[in-house]
């Protein structure tokens, strides 16, 4: 039996072709499929680029039910190194893009990995200042509020 | 090209990853940050998502196990106000430290309770109603009604027993007694009740048991201590350590030779009767055999990954007149490591080894 395809749409209006079992691991299009058979699923905020990767990612993760029990394709440990690799390769811009690709989509263990791979990279920069930067955060303290703050961390005289 | 900027609620997403060491110095990053990390919701939430580590609570500083296994331990300064005393014994709640200091000396009033989260450098002293005596036993906690109003038991072995409320800050008697000779030791907090290893005589052999004290009921329950697997005869050694296990179960470690370390745990503690099954066993040729002594703070293990704990001992060096603290990793069929980066001090600084979940709750005013 062929495996049935759907299509999704990029919002350059790129149409990719994906195994549903594959573009089921996200929630939302799980739902979608079901409320709209047959359908090409429009997905206007995301670029081709991310959209790309996103499927590149529920590839890897798809457990394939074809009867034979547990056939995911790769064991757990396998995965695991799969993933690390996966988020190590994205610049942070795309990263954070990713991140809320998967938040979107409700992809829980692609949502996971990618918030695991900024909370890393948060923690390694050495100050507030460097994570501004890193995260285009604006700093809507006062002199005085950070000031207080570096007090609230201190023990009281 | 620039990121774009991380929405709050996957911001909140984010920092529940992050080491909670590292979380303190991002307060100032912008005020919506600033207002998460000090949100009540968010504290507790993180709490409960932290994993037990080994700590080494002293009157200058505290080292807290990494996160990472083969890093070194992190070291916290502690507030001037403590450095005068010596650290009796300490309990912890919800990265919360209950220290009992001692100023030396013979008089009563010099000994003093602190409540100390050295993650959000906060130490306030608890008055006590009555002078706290040498032989006090304490425990910390919570009702199930109210989780940040943290409660102290003092028992006043033989006098009274009594309960301190962060709330209202005032002692009130308890009904609840405990029998003087079981000799509650290695408290330890669970989901707010506090569990101890005590010790009751039958046929003139100490026999071990869990006893416990729910603050929600004010009463105190034993629970059995599971049997050894296997009787060894020949040497045999006899220690009983217990710790937590992934937030809400208890552990235990048994040593009866120097074959062998048995780890146990029990089901859910909120599921009811309390049931011990075998976690895995340490089995190799020449195992440390765990040293004892009449108190039980210079011992401390957390299980630190599957099937793997992290065991700090507390050795003596009386020829170089130093105290230092071993730090083993060590998994089902050998010691994977003994990290040599033992943490060394003089004989006279007096610390706690302890299971501790570091955290951001407030030290109340």
């Amino acid at each position: 039996m062929s495996k049935k395809m759907i299509v999704l749409k990029s919002s350059e209006g790129v149409s990719f072709v994906v195994e549903e079992a594959v573009a089921r691991q996200s929630k939302i299009i799980s739902f979608l499929v079901e409320e709209f058979p047959d359908r090409e699923l429009p997905l206007t905020n995301m670029t081709s680029e991310i959209l790309r990767k996103t499927i590149e990612y529920c590839k890897k993760h798809v457990v394939e039910d074809d009867g034979g029990g547990d056939s995911s394709s790769s064991s757990s440990g396998d995965l695991k190194e799969w993933d690390v690799k996966f988020v190590a390769e994205i610049d942070q811009p795309r990263l954070m893009d990713l991140l809320m690709a998967a938040n979107y989509l409700d992809i829980p263990s692609l949502l996971d990995v990618t918030c695991q791979k900024v909370a890393d990279t948060i923690a390694a920069c050495n100050d507030e200042k460097e994570i501004r930067a890193t995260f285009n955060i604006e700093n809507d303290f006062t002199e005085e509020e950070v000031e207080a703050i570096r007090m609230e961390n201190q023990y009281p005289i | 090209m620039t990121s774009p900027s991380l929405p709050l609620e996957l911001v909140e997403d984010v920092l529940y990853k992050i080491p909670i060491e590292s979380l303190v110095r991002f307060k100032s990053v912008s005020k919506n940050w600033h207002a998460l990390i000090k949100d009540k919701r968010f504290i507790y939430k993180l709490l409960d998502l932290s994993h037990e580590r080994c700590i080494l609570v002293g009157h200058k500083a505290i080292q807290l196990s990494s996160m990472k296994i083969n890093n070194a331990p992190l070291c916290v300064p502690a507030p001037e106000k403590l450095h005068d005393y010596t650290l009796k014994a300490i309990i912890h709640c919800d990265g919360l430290l209950l220290c009992k200091c001692d100023e030396g000396g013979e008089h009563d009033n010099g000994r003093k309770l602190a409540v100390w989260n050295p993650f959000v450098s906060r130490l306030k002293w608890i008055e006590p109603s009555t002078y706290y005596k040498y032989f006090d036993v304490f425990a910390f906690g919570y009702d199930s009604v109210s989780r940040d109003n943290y409660k102290i038991l003092r028992i006043d072995m033989g006098i009274k027993t009594e309960i301190y409320e962060f709330r209202s800050k005032l002692w009130r008697r308890v009904r609840a007694t405990v029998d003087e000779y079981h000799r509650l030791c290695q408290a330890m907090s669970m989901n707010g009740n506090m569990y101890w290893v005590a010790q009751t005589k039958s046929n003139d052999s100490k026999i071990e048991f869990i006893q416990s004290f729910d603050f929600s009921t004010e009463t105190f329950k034993p629970i059995c201590v599971p049997e050894e697997t296997d009787r060894f005869h020949g040497f045999t050694v006899h220690r009983v350590l217990l710790s937590g296990y992934g937030g809400g179960r208890l552990s235990l470690l048994h040593q009866h030779t120097h074959l062998k370390i048995e780890v146990w745990v029990t089901n859910k503690l909120t599921d009811g009767d309390v049931s011990w099954s075998n976690y895995f066993n340490v089995t190799l040729a020449h195992l440390p055999i765990l040293p004892y002594r009449n108190d039980c703070r210079f011992l401390a293990y957390c299980i630190h990954k599957t099937k793997k704990i992290m065991l700090w001992v507390e050795e003596v060096d009386y020829n170089e007149a130093y105290v230092y603290t071993d730090v083993y990793v060590m998994g089902e069929g050998e010691i994977d490591k003994q990290v040599e980066a033992t943490i060394r001090r003089t004989l006279h600084d007096q610390s706690c080894n302890h299971v501790y979940v570091p955290s951001l709750v407030p030290v109340p005013d």
